[in-house]
């Protein structure tokens, strides 16, 4: 810990500049429906798309694993494969944000946090109401646990600047609004 | 005679020996991301100039109360679980980074990296494997650094100087895979060899881009999915920071993290924001059980205490190399530091001393492009131009003969005006100054009347 007494003594004590505050953004007044919408758009613009209950079912041909949310809405078992074998991982979501196509998805009991990294298609199941506009508002709501915020496919550009996806995390993602 | 080029780092020595594929690539890339950057910051900004104004000033805010604030951090971190450690140097950071890997895995074994600038800086791979861990890079990029025993040549495009055909010939030779250009193809080799060691590691290894003070939370970004799956597959996770990524509170996050993925990659927001709150909790069902954060000092109090402060409010996003007609020509190499382009130019000798590295800031045409497009509104070049002058005060650079002539002739008002008298001469005469800048051009007549003569002569 000497390390510790060492480094803040030598740092500058100037101290007490005024916090600049942040202006939050206008919040704009927008129904569930017209979120929705532009989440579609972001999430196609990054890769994505949104979903519905029946091509989940074709989905869950390949093997998978479930979290708990999402087994009771989908009427399944959760749990499933072991992880490093899913091909497939349905999770839901704690918040989509409609301005950048995000989700934010936190940790806790029956959320696996590798549920919506390893496999390379990731699905969720979202409630519909769980949205907002701007990621300042989502941000303003974070849970205290770890969390994720997941906008769009894994990707790399980092060879010729060529645009590829799934190169570690899931290649494609299907959000279905429930 | 011509002037001697600079010695140290050789910067165009470098860039004449620059492999002709290297230089395409950088500035294909450089040109390609700018020009994204510009649109997609334009889109999320209606008012971009204050925005990069809010951002300075709560950076200001940062620097003005580090200590303070540091300190809320360490409190906030204990108390989400997180052991913080301090390190003054990069001995002292090693070090506990190694003691940290013993007691997690003594036996040796793999450990998986996300890509970390601060661990470049204490190059903490070489002494990880000289006691024989098996330290891998999982970003696609680093990792095709580290197999082909090459040091990153961008902070967030690692091989913007290697086109495809050599990543295949690496990615053949280490045995990934057969031989193909397809950029798809070569993800999936990397995704298939890099799977297998995120599953056998022990430990995992990331930077921080911004640690909140207010939380404690740690805030990571990445695109790939590998700084998640470093930080989540493995029992035991390290981060490390420089002490100045602090950010006062979460309510800043937003504004920061659109910043960073527009000015670095021209995206709307990064793929994965990892914000971890501590270690596993006894109800969750996986995760590290052990967080670990080394605050990283290394002469970053000093850089605080003197004239290059303002460098310690670079986000790293790296649109100032992009944007750089001298890193546009050289790559990142040249400037012999992990931290290179316009950032680099100031941040390496603010940190090492002006000593180790008198000549780095003058690889720079001050255009003030890079100053332009800093999110955080850093101004590198007059920083530049402070480096220089130390430089020379110092004793410590080289100044090139024509300028030392010039100097010479400025300092004086008789040497200067017997200077004017004689620049005709200059057209004819065969001298040192002329030399390669007549090959192409003629200098130019005298014409009109003299200036001096007229003002001492007017009523």
């Amino acid at each position: 810990m000497a390390d510790r007494d060492d480094i803040l003594n030598a740092l500058p004590q100037t101290g007490k500049k005024a916090r600049v505050p942040v202006p939050a953004p206008p919040l704009p007044s927008l129904t569930s429906d017209a979120m929705w919408q532009i989440f579609g758009a972001r999430l196609e613009e990054l890769g994505g798309r949104l979903g519905t209950l029946e091509d989940v079912e074709v989905i869950l041909s390949r093997p998978h694993v479930i979290d708990q949310e999402s087994a009771t809405r989908l009427g399944r078992q959760p749990g499933g494969v072991p992880i490093w074998e899913a091909e497939v991982g349905v999770t839901t979501a704690d918040l989509a944000v409609a301005e950048i196509g995000s989700l934010l998805i936190s940790t806790g009991p029956g959320r696996p946090r590798m549920a919506s990294l390893s496999p390379v298609v990731h699905v969720v199941v979202m409630p519909k109401e769980r949205i907002v506009a701007t990621l300042e508002e989502a941000f303003a709501r974070l849970s205290d646990r770890s969390t994720v915020m997941i906008t769009g496919p894994s990707r790399t550009a980092d060879i010729e600047h060529v645009l590829v996806r799934g190169v570690h995390g899931p290649g494609d993602i299907v959000v279905v609004p429930v | 005679m011509k002037a001697k080029p600079v010695n140290h780092p050789a910067v165009e020595a470098f860039a004449r020996q620059l492999a002709e594929t290297t230089r395409d690539s950088v500035r294909a890339t450089s040109v390609k991301v700018i020009e994204s950057r510009k649109a997609r910051l334009v889109d999320a900004f209606p008012d971009l100039e204050a925005t990069r104004t809010q951002a300075s000033q709560i950076k200001d805010f940062v620097l003005a109360n580090i200590s303070n604030l540091l300190s809320q951090l360490e409190m906030k971190c204990r108390l989400n679980g997180v052991q913080v450690h301090w390190a003054k140097d990069a001995e002292s950071a090693r070090k506990i980074i190694l003691d940290i890997c013993k007691e997690a895995a003594p036996d040796g074994g793999t450990i998986v990296k996300a890509k970390s600038m601060a661990t470049e800086e204490i190059h903490l791979n070489k002494h990880l494997i000289d006691v024989g861990y098996n330290v891998v890079e999982t970003d696609l990029g680093e990792f095709v650094v580290q197999i082909d025993n090459d040091t990153p040549s961008h902070i967030v495009a690692p091989i913007i100087h290697k086109n495809r055909r050599e990543v295949a010939k690496s990615f053949e030779r280490e045995g990934l895979g057969p031989y193909t250009e397809s950029p798809e193809q070569l993800a999936a080799q990397a995704r298939k060899h890099l799977r297998e060691r995120f599953v056998e590691a022990k430990i995992g290894i990331s930077g921080v881009n911004f640690a909140i003070a207010e939380s404690g939370r740690l805030v990571l970004v990445e695109n790939e999915g590998n700084s998640r799956l470093s930080t989540t597959a493995p029992d035991t996770h390290i981060a490390i920071m420089g002490l100045e990524k602090l950010l006062p509170s979460e309510a800043d996050l937003p504004l920061f993290l659109k910043l960073l993925a527009g000015s670095a990659t021209g995206q709307r927001m990064t793929v994965y924001t990892h914000l971890i709150s501590g270690p596993r909790r006894k109800d969750e069902d996986d995760g590290p059980t052990a967080v670990h954060l080394v605050i990283l000092d290394n002469g970053r109090s000093k850089v605080l205490n003197g004239p290059y402060k303002d460098i310690l409010k670079c986000i790293r996003c790296g649109a100032c190399s992009y944007v750089c007609p001298v890193y546009r020509q050289v790559s990142g190499h040249a400037y012999s530091h992990v931290y290179s382009g316009p950032l680099g130019a100031v941040l390496a000798p603010a940190l090492e001393g002006i000593e180790a590295l008198p000549e780095l800031a003058k690889a720079s045409t001050l255009c003030g492009a890079c100053e332009e497009v800093c999110p955080v509104k850093i101004p590198i070049p007059r920083m530049l131009l402070q480096l220089r002058d130390e430089a020379m005060r110092k004793g410590v650079a080289e100044n090139p003969i024509p300028w030392t002539l010039f100097t010479f002739g400025a300092t004086s008002g008789l040497r200067w005006r017997t200077g004017l008298k004689m620049l005709p001469m200059a057209r004819i005469a065969k001298h040192p100054l002329k030399d390669g800048w007549t090959e192409f051009r003629e200098l130019p007549k005298k014409e009109g009347r003299d200036f001096r003569k007229w003002w001492n002569g007017r009523s």
